[in-house]
Parts: structure tokens; sequence; C-alpha cells
């Protein structure tokens, strides 16, 4: 039984603008465990970013986290040898409080879409990973004459020397030829492909036990792409770390996920294995999704298959299942009145859609 | 031979690889030639007027000589016996009595020659106020008690005039440069907690730079300055004057830095510093602050010549500094009358000073601008 790590329950997210209030995550329900990497994948504008910002506590005004829990899972060491995990609830703490900022960056390192901006341009790439690795990371003060005792209490915060060194390894690590030279870089003397790989360095110089990487290859072309998967694969193996991996791509979701959550208008809408999403989709958004895909081989002058319809108006979204205008399966008279609920469809698979309720 | 040329291209070559931001800014700033003229007269002003006043002055502050009101002596080169030499000297004054104007005035007395002699023992003063010394830049013989040089004239008191423009140069310049600094730090601690909280801090903080910007300046000015007590010494007097006119001025600033937060605290890297766990003091000042320090450097420097401008308004409204401190504004309080511009023109003189610095400050200003954005057109 793989152990949880993180826990969104029914995630409620609104944004209260002017015209009205915007429901951008409505009911998420997904569990990361450790060492597992999970994706999530959907439309722009499905709320993938905003339900992971949530996790952080990071949600952008006037957005508000109004219901769910999220539940991350810290391991604590406990005198002596054994370890208990202590439950976070992360909605409770306050966002810019000194624990929700232990767990941003230090437990839970997160990565951008835009490498191109998500580096303060007056900095160089060492002083960012120095900033992070010198918020976070605490070395054990060694006693003399103490060596044998691995318990260790004390903790003092690295140096400037030391997280210079971090950085340098770090970005060894990430693949960035000549590390020396490379941290005294500005980011504005940095390639596209060298920023994310330096953001990738920042968030995990404090090894974390998780990764939440926002479409972290979108700005980038795709030769590129393939070297930061592989890097973040990599070094995913190395360090044991959950990767929580959010995208419209669903080539590099294939790739990279072992699980996937789809998302469709704020609502996780299904969640299976990689390998069984791929093969045995059970929603028809899912379905009309997969089709989407260009493939090649295919006879030519066919038309690429799209979803039909617009993605609704987020202020008046359809009653009943929020797909169902566009679903190619749509049962008048149900899916527009009842809503669907969560669930299970397979043995480890479950999806939002009255297919599979028997109404 | 060939030893020696290889580290040679060695530096070269690092040199060329390390054109950072502050040696690009630096090298357009050299080109600006005003810009460096305004720089170097700024570091003058401050060395001569600011540092080491008592050692430019030929007289200290406190000196008043038997001359009232006398015109400036001007410059020859000549020596005591009249012929030409390159040491500088200046002709004696003559005191007449004019029967029409039943007012003493001085004349030129042609045979007369004090000549001027380069750092002379002169009236002992301390420097920096602890190190006792009596060495001036220039001055007349010691040894002659008779010898006088005034080259701006002196005051009604007898005192000479140039020395007092240097001394009030202090006060004026270092006003400006205190008042600046601190409105320096309001105004962009204000604009950053204003632009980066927003909602209800923004506008708490904007309603009072509008609230203190719609206050008529002078009736605010007489109202603060008639608040300070009498009694209080005139070093205190000269900081409550400066906290007054950083309280009149920090807004200006603090709207900018706001405005520059606001536009910054949208980018990426905020929330990616965020992400790694930077607290909001610390991406304010350390993640969005820099962003904006070369514009703020520049309106920064630009508002000095406003400071020292407001400081000498003031002072000659006599809302500002009062005798027995000296400043440029203090100085010219004392040419208020008709009667001083007419039998005393050379009382004026502070005006040409004023405007030399404020001019520099502008210049570098400009210049700086430039300079800051090394990257843009131009």
């Amino acid at each position: 039984m793989p152990e949880p790590l993180v826990e969104v329950k029914d995630l409620k997210v609104e944004f209260d603008v002017r015209d009205g209030i915007v429901h951008a995550v409505d009911g998420a329900t997904f569990t990361v465990y450790r060492g597992q990497t999970v994706g999530i994948i959907g439309e722009s504008g499905c709320g993938k970013s905003i339900t992971a910002k949530a996790i952080l506590q990071m949600v952008p005004r006037p957005g508000k986290i109004t219901g769910g829990e999220i539940y991350y899972y810290r391991r604590v060491r406990v005198n002596g040898s054994g370890e208990t995990i202590e439950q976070v609830n992360v909605r409770e703490l306050h966002p810019d409080g000194p624990e929700i900022r232990r767990i941003r960056g230090g437990e839970i390192g997160m990565i951008f879409q835009e490498p191109m901006s998500s580096l303060t341009p007056v900095y160089t790439a060492g002083s960012h990973i120095g900033e992070a690795v010198t918020l976070h990371q605490l070395l054990p003060v060694r006693k003399v004459g103490d060596q044998i005792a691995e318990t260790i209490q004390a903790h003092r915060s690295v140096t400037r020397e030391e997280a210079r060194e971090i950085a340098i390894e770090m970005l060894r690590r990430v693949g960035i030829p000549k590390p020396e030279q490379r941290v005294d870089s500005y980011p504005h003397q940095l390639s596209g492909g060298q920023r994310q790989r330096v953001m990738i360095a920042i968030a995990l110089s404090c090894q974390p036990v998780m990764l939440i990487a926002d479409e972290p290859t979108t700005a980038l072309d795709v030769s590129i792409e393939a070297q930061i998967l592989d890097i973040m694969r990599e070094l995913q193996e190395t360090v044991d770390m959950a990767i929580m991996f959010i995208t419209h791509n669903l080539g590099v979701i294939a790739e990279m996920a072992e699980e996937i959550c789809v998302m469709y208008m704020g609502k996780v809408v299904e969640r299976a294995n990689a390998v069984e999403l791929f093969y045995e989709p059970r929603h028809p958004y899912t379905r009309d999704l997969l089709k989407s895909i260009p493939k090649v081989g295919k006879k030519s002058r066919e038309r690429l298959a799209s979803i039909k319809g617009m993605v609704p108006d987020p202020f008046h979204l359809p009653s009943g299942c929020v797909f169902h205008p566009r679903c190619p399966e749509f049962m008048p008279g149900k899916c527009d009145r009842i809503e669907p609920t969560w669930t299970q469809v397979g043995e480890h698979h479950w999806a939002r859609c009255l297919l599979y309720e028997g109404v | 031979m060939a030893e020696q040329e290889i580290p040679e291209v060695k530096t070269a070559k690092k040199q060329q690889i390390s054109q950072n931001y502050w040696s690009l800014v630096w090298w357009k700033f050299k080109r600006n030639r005003l810009a460096v003229f305004g720089g170097i007269m700024i570091v003058i002003f401050y060395l001569v007027c600011g540092v080491f006043a008592e050692f430019f002055t030929p007289y200290v502050l406190q000196y008043q000589s038997n001359y009232l009101e006398a015109r400036p002596q001007p410059l020859v080169f000549k020596n005591r016996e009249g012929q030409f030499s390159l040491r500088p000297a200046v002709y004696g004054l003559e005191e007449q009595i004019d029967m029409v104007l039943r007012k003493r005035s001085y004349a030129v007395d042609r045979t007369k020659i004090y000549p001027l002699y380069f750092f002379v023992k002169g009236q002992p003063y301390r420097l920096f106020g602890f190190i006792p010394a009596d060495v001036h830049l220039f001055g007349t013989d010691p040894a002659d008690a008779e010898a006088h040089a005034f080259l701006l004239g002196t005051d009604r008191l007898g005192r000479d005039v140039l020395s007092r423009i240097i001394y009030g140069g202090r006060l004026s310049l270092l006003l400006g440069l205190i008042g600046q600094v601190l409105t320096f730090v309001v105004g962009t601690v204000m604009g950053v907690i204003s632009g980066y909280y927003g909602g209800a801090t923004d506008i708490v903080v904007q309603r009072m730079t509008e609230f203190v910007g719609a206050f008529p300046d002078i009736p605010l000015f007489m109202a603060l300055a008639a608040a300070i007590p009498v009694t209080w010494s005139p070093m205190l007097v000269y900081f409550m004057l400066t906290l007054i006119l950083v309280f009149i001025r920090w807004g200006g600033l603090a709207r900018q830095v706001r405005g520059l937060i606001l536009s910054l605290r949208e980018r990426e890297y905020v929330l990616a510093a965020r992400s790694a766990g930077a607290s909001d003091i610390r991406l304010m000042f350390r993640h969005l602050l820099p962003g904006t320090m070369s514009h703020v450097i520049v309106i920064a420097t630009l508002m000095i010549p406003g400071m020292i401008i407001s400081e000498t308004a003031l002072s000659w409204l006599g809302l500002g500094l009062r005798p027995p401190l000296t400043s440029w504004g203090v100085l010219l309080q004392e040419v208020s009358s008709v009667r001083s511009i007419r039998f005393a023109p050379w009382l004026l003189l502070p005006v040409p000073f004023v405007i030399l610095a404020v001019l520099s400050f502008n210049m570098l200003g400009d210049g700086l601008r430039d300079a800051l954005d090394p990257y843009g057109g131009r």
C-alpha cells in the first residue's frame, strides 16, 4: 500500500469577481502518493494551475478556497529510530505564516510554465538557488566527541559559501554545462532551457518530497522539452520524490505520469492509472480528448477530430453535467438535470459520468 | 618579453567577459559629458562645503572684521612692489565716508597690496569637529595683522561672504542629502507596502499621500515651523526642518514606487519566489524593490535640488533656518531689502552657487536616467 503524501478532498476554489462567482475548482479530489507521478490534464482554464497553487496556499486574489480539505502528510523523525506521520491541514495555515513557508519550497517545490520570467532579473542563478537553500536547508551540528550518536537535534542554517557550493552542485545535476561559471550568470544571460533547468535546480535544492510542475515545458521547444523531462525523471529516481505534473500535452503526460487526473471546468472528471486511461478511457470527455491527438500514419485528408462546441462561460455553467452540451453521448433528460457523482468504474479507475451510474 | 605579454592578454579577455550591468552603466554615463561635469561638481561641492569647509574658507565662521559691507577685492597678479608676479594678491581697502548718502563705503587702495599665500596658518578651527588645525587653503600673510582678503566682499557685520557661502552650502547641501535619504527610505517603504499588499492598505497609503500633497505648501510650512519650539537648539531646528521637508515630499516617490511595484508584482518570478518559501517581507524588499531601483535612484537624484531650493526659499521667508545657523537661504534672507541690493549687491552671490548646485544635480540625474538603462536606445 503506497503511502499518501498529499490528499486533496473535494477542493473548491472560488473567484468572487464583479460579474459573479467563478468556480475555478469545484470538487477536485485526488491523492498523490509518495514517489509517484500524478498527471493532471485538461484544457486551458479548467483549474489545473489553481489546484496546484491551492496546495501551497497560493491562490491569487480574489480567489479563495471555499471548501474541501488539503492534507499534507509529513514524515516526522521521532527521537530514537522510528518515524511517525503528521497530518497537516494546509487550508488552515496562514498564507504567509512560517509553517506554510516551510512547506513551500522546502517540502513541496514548484516550477512554472514561464522559465523566461520566473527568475528575478537582478539576481544570479546561484543566488536564486542559494536563497532557497538558506531559507530551508538546515545542516546538523556535529558535536566533537559525539560522532556515534546520530540523533541530531541542533540545526544551523547554511552559510553563504556552502549555499554556493550546493548551487553549483545542483546546476551540475540538472545538466548545465560549466556550472562554476553559470552560477554567476544573470537570468538574461541564460537560454530558456537553461532557465528552466535553474528553476528545477531551485525546486530540487531543498530535497522536497514533492514537486509540482505546472506546465514546465510548454514554453520550450521539443528537443529541450525532452531533455527537461529526462532530467526530471532521472532526478525523481535518485531522490524518491513525488511529482504532480500539470500539462495539456497528452504526449508528455503519457510519458511521465503513472496516474492521471482529467479535469474539466474545475472538476476532476476521470482518474485512472496512465495505461488504463489511454487504452480504456471511460468519460466521454477523455475519449474526445484522446481522439483529438494527431496520429502518425493516419489516412491523409482525414480531418482531425476535435471536441465540438466551446468551453462554457464560467459564469453560466450548464446544469447537470457541465460537459453535456458538448458530449457525444448526451442523454436528454438525464445529463442536463442530474449532476454526476464520483463513481468507481474499474479497479483503480473513477469517473464522473452518468453513464456509469445506472440512472 | 613573451612572458610579460601573456598575462596582459588574459586580463583583457577577462574584462571582456565581465561586462556586467554596472560596467555598462558606467560606460554609458562616462560618455555623457554634461552628466560627468554635474557629478564632478557635486563631488566638489560636497567636499568643499560639506567635509572640508573649514579648510577651504579663508576665515572661520564666527570671524567678524572691521570692514562692514566691504566690496569684493579684485584679484591681481602683483607683488608688494607693484611688479608682475604669479602669486595672486588683493588690493587693500580704504574707508571713505560718502557725504551725500551719509554712509561709510570702501574704495580700493592701490597702494596696498596683500599677496595671498596657499596653505597658510590662519585662524584655528577643528576639522570634523574634533581635529584641531589651523591651515587654510589660502589667506593673507599671517604675520601682517593689517592684511585682509575678502574676495567676495563682507556683509553688514563684517563677515567674509565667501567663507559664509561655503559654510552655508554645508547646511543647505547636507539638508538636501539627508532629507532625500529619509524621503527615499520613507517613500520606497510606503510605496512598496502600498503596491504589494494593495486593497485597503493601498487605499490608506494613497489617500495619505494625496492628503499631504493637497496641502498648500507654504501655510503648512508656517504651521509646522511655528510648532517648533523657539527654545530648541539651532541643530534640533535644522533636523526638524529636514523632517518637515521629508513629511511633505515622500508622497511623490511613494506613488512612483507603488506604480512600479504594481506592475512588477504580477511577474512570474514573484510567484516563483513565493513558491520557494519566501516571506512577504522578503518578496517586497529582495525581489521587488531592486527592480524599481534604477528608476527610483534617478527620481531621488532629481528631487535633491527641490530639497535645496525649498530650504533656501523657506529660510528666505524666515520659516526655515534662522541665524546663527548659516545656510544659503539664511544668507539670502539678509539681502531681502532693496537697501542691501542697492549698496551691497555682492551679498546676492549665494544665488549663483545655488543655481550651480541645482543644475549639477539635474545634469547628474539626467545622465543617470540615460545610463541606468544601458540597453535602451540613444
